[in-house]
């Protein structure tokens, strides 16, 4: 066949240029470690990559939703377990006092250790995760789940009615619901209405009613029983409130947990997926490099043995 | 012995003169264009000797229409897929892209969720909000930026071809108006590289009368005749003002279409616009619509911790209108009021308010009046979606068209409901205390408490409802979708492009190994008509010798 000769040295440097762009494409897939696809490179792969960065990016959000319940749930539970202390401490100074042979000042001594119980309810009852968020108010997480009322009770002591002052929940009956994975959503779901009562009826104004009862100068044996009678029956129900709370948050950490396993090996099996679109293959990079570089120089010298034979050399 | 020197003296000549060919075709083994040139030499009719009847080309034109038809082809895909690089590189950015700046987005709302007290993340999801914005106008803008840009090639590439008639007209008269052979070669040379230039352009269809040549592009336009150019004109698309379109002649009926392609960088850029970047701007208005839409829906469910009464949650989106345009030459000045049927739905909705996205597509339709008739047409699948004859509202495809009375027979619109959409997309508010996470229906901004977070559920399934496309897509998949699609077009234009490349360079390497010098070809005819010319220098002297012999018997 005719070649004419600006098309063989055209030809060369076509073939030489060719070479020398896919030499220099495996050098930036080596030195970036990706493949540096684009979605014309091949589209199916390229939209992969974005479903599965997006489906990592959700995970990772999942992931620091749970993060964030658990340190809810971390805080719930040392101020759970201070209830059940001061509770049971509670318990004891109602079983003491309840021991007929006491006097007034007796009574006035346990209605100093309650009224110090008391205040410590009331401190975990308004507990906050250290970011100043009430713990035990529902969706008032900025507000104090009990606080004075305005209304206060009243308590007959020795027949004369005195005032007490009664607390009362302000908290919501609901909890933030956050989402702790595809499709499932969690939340602490204790409210200290849930433990203590919402009513006027609930377990610290009869703690504070028995207080008053006990440390008045004029209360009688019978005032003081039926004041502690009352507390006793609540103590039942308020200490079953919390263990149950307990078991509750003790049941979404479980399941957080969980979902924190199952949720690293989604994680670590989409990882490579991603690895395996989008990041060099170095043994195969690595040695279509090696092979196109001898095949460069091959082509480079067999050029210039090629283009220096010419008639014209052997024309004197 | 005179007859012996006039032979010689032919023979001479003949050799003389094939060297200087030979001599001019190495002094052109570089020059692009450049066909070689040929002595025919035969025995010398009156007379004896040799004699040269003529210096010819070599050019085949056969070869020549196919390197012409491969170079329209090959710069009609190529030109196509430099214009999809620009939209190709922009959207697998895994840092840039709009598919991370949804994903941060719904992240931050998330974070809100997690603690719809705090204005911290409040913030932070504006933020993301205002950066997923940026995001898809900045497709949006990359898209327009091609636009223009093609309308800027068009004009450029009608120049071109405008001045290539000339050049080829004017070349025509000048190889007409010579005798000299040598001239006339090396002029057809010039013509026939214009002519490959031309083919860049624009499919070109050659005819050669009398050695002149007449052209004409496209499918069948005529571009010169022998003497005269018809150039091609410049003229804005009637439905479209921001498209610059090409013309046959100054009437805007006879516009190159994708219909009858006229090939080449104006086939290929008017098909690029037509099927890629036009549906790419209503692909990614589709997203931005959807997105929008089912927020400002979401918020409405909710109430945000604004001290305004009621506290119900307002729009933070908003996008572009439905593009309506009617045609230039239209009668009537009247316009057409499209809407999104929902607009029209009251509220509270008996159904969703947005049911009607479901229904909206990326395509772009046509409205007329033909008769009595009036008619809507689906552009991407031609199908006729409704005929009427009276004025009541024509409800379709997700829109409701108001038809005003008086729009005359043969009065067109162009009606594009998502085209605008990703354009004007923007964010409406700035004020972290406008995300609606508490449960809607309160009354008054007390009555909404700040860390309920109820409603954060409705706003955090945008990210994944399927509301788009006939339930089939998300606002994440239908994103996916158009990169799929960019990237498919762009993977089959890179596969073309290469192919058309190849059959170019073949088909132009056929014409020119044949056209083309060869050194050591050249090298050989040196030799030989070095010894041509040695011989008959040889029959001279011989004759001379005997002429002397003849001369010396006397003495």
């Amino acid at each position: 066949m005719r070649i004419s000769t600006s098309n063989f040295y055209n030809n060369t440097t076509t073939q030489l240029n060719e070479l020398q762009s896919s030499i220099s494409n495996l050098a930036t897939q080596v030195s970036t470690g990706k493949k540096g696809i684009t979605p014309q490179d091949d589209p199916a792969a390229a939209v992969q990559i974005l479903s599965l960065s997006q489906v990592t990016s959700a995970d990772e959000q999942y992931t620091k939703n749970r993060v964030a319940l658990k340190n809810t749930i971390g805080s719930a539970t040392s101020a759970l377990n201070g209830m059940v202390d001061t509770l049971q401490g509670v318990n004891e100074q109602v079983v003491y006092g309840s021991t007929g042979s006491l006097s007034n000042q007796d009574r006035s001594t346990i209605a100093t250790t309650l009224k110090g119980q008391l205040s410590q309810l009331m401190s975990l009852a308004n507990a906050n995760d250290g970011a100043g968020h009430y713990l035990f108010s529902g969706f008032n997480v900025a507000s104090n789940p009990s606080i004075l009322s305005l209304t206060p009770g009243s308590v007959s002591i020795n027949g004369t009615p005195v005032a007490y002052e009664q607390y009362s929940y302000q908290g919501t009956s609901s909890s933030a619901q956050i989402q702790v994975d595809v499709g499932r959503t969690a939340g602490l779901d204790v409210t200290a209405a849930d433990i203590f009562g919402s009513d006027a009826n609930n377990f610290l104004n009869k703690l504070n009613k028995a207080i008053t009862v006990l440390s008045s100068p004029s209360q009688t044996s019978s005032d003081a029983i039926t004041a502690l009678d009352d507390l006793a029956a609540s103590f039942k129900i308020t200490f079953d409130n919390v263990l149950k709370a307990q078991s509750k948050v003790g049941i979404t950490q479980n399941q957080l947990e969980n979902i924190d396993a199952l949720s690293l090996d989604k994680g670590n099996s989409n990882a490579k997926v991603l690895s395996a679109l989008q990041d060099t293959d170095y043994n195969k990079t690595l040695s279509d490099l090696a092979r196109q570089q001898v095949q460069l120089q091959a082509a480079q010298k067999s050029f210039q043995q090629i283009s220096s034979l010419s008639l014209f050399n052997y024309i004197n | 012995m005179s007859d012996i020197l006039s032979i010689a003296s032919t023979g001479v000549a003949a050799a003389q003169t094939a060297i200087n060919i030979t001599g001019q075709n190495i002094a052109n083994v570089s020059s692009a264009g450049y066909s070689r040139e040929k002595v025919s030499q035969t025995a010398a009719i009156a007379g004896p000797g040799t004699q040269i009847i003529g210096i010819s080309r070599i050019y085949n034109d056969f070869l020549a229409t196919q390197a012409n038809n491969a170079a329209t082809a090959n710069s009609s895909s190529s030109i196509q897929y430099s214009q999809i690089q620009s939209l190709n590189s922009i959207l697998t950015d895994p840092n840039a892209g709009v598919s991370p700046a949804i994903s941060n987005f719904f992240n931050a709302l998330q974070d809100v969720s997690n603690s719809a007290s705090d204005v911290a993340p409040r913030q932070s999801a504006i933020g993301s909000a205002q950066n997923l914005v940026s995001s898809i106008n900045y497709i949006q803008s990359t898209i327009d930026g091609v636009n223009t840009e093609i309308n800027t090639q068009l004009t450029q590439s009608v120049s071109r071809i405008n001045q290539y008639a000339e050049q080829i007209v004017s070349l025509n008269k000048a190889i007409v108006g010579t005798s000299d052979q040598a001239t006339q070669n090396s002029l057809k040379d010039q013509r026939d590289t214009v002519i490959n230039s031309l083919s860049k352009e624009i499919k070109v269809t050659v005819t050669s009368q009398d050695s002149q040549y007449l052209v004409a592009v496209g499918n069948g336009v005529p571009l010169l005749s022998a003497s005269k150019s018809y150039p091609l004109q410049l003229t804005t698309n009637t439905l479209n003002l921001s498209q610059t379109e090409v013309a046959m002649n100054s009437s805007n009926d006879s516009i190159f279409t994708t219909k009858s392609s006229p090939g080449g960088i104006i086939g290929g850029l008017i098909n690029f616009r037509t099927n890629i970047l036009n549906p790419a701007s209503s692909s990614i208005g589709l997203v931005a619509l959807g997105l929008t839409q089912q927020m400002n829906y979401a918020q409405k469910q909710g109430s945000s911790l604004l001290s305004v009464t009621p506290p119900t949650g307002t729009d933070l989106f908003s996008v572009g209108d439905i593009l309506v345009q009617g045609a230039s030459g239209n009668q009537s000045p009247l316009p057409l009021s499209v809407q999104f049927n929902s607009s029209l739905s009251a509220n509270p909705p008996p159904g969703s308010p947005i049911a009607y996205l479901n229904n909206v597509t990326s395509s772009d339709y046509t409205f007329a009046r033909v008769g009595n008739n009036y008619t809507l047409t689906r552009n991407s699948d031609g199908s006729v979606l409704n005929t009427q004859t009276t004025t009541t509202d024509m409800i379709a495809d997700g829109m409701k068209i108001s038809i005003p009375n008086g729009i005359a027979s043969g009065d067109t619109f162009r009606i594009s409901p998502t085209a605008n959409a990703g354009r004007n997309f923007s964010l409406l508010t700035t004020d972290p205390l406008a995300i609606a996470a508490a449960a809607g229906g309160a009354g008054t901004p007390a009555a909404v408490n700040a860390g309920d977070n109820s409603n954060m559920v409705n706003l955090l399934n945008v990210q994944n409802n399927k509301n788009l496309n006939a339930n089939a897509n998300s606002i994440i998949t239908a994103f996916n979708q158009f990169v799929s699609n960019i990237g498919s077009q762009s993977h089959a234009l890179k596969v073309q492009s290469v192919f058309d490349e190849t059959v170019a360079q073949k088909t132009s390497q056929a014409l020119e190994n044949d056209s083309g010098v060869n050194l050591d070809e050249e090298a050989a005819s040196l030799i030989r008509y070095q010894q041509a010319y040695q011989a008959s220098g040889k029959v001279m002297q011989i004759a001379k010798q005997m002429f002397d012999t003849i001369l010396n018997i006397g003495q």
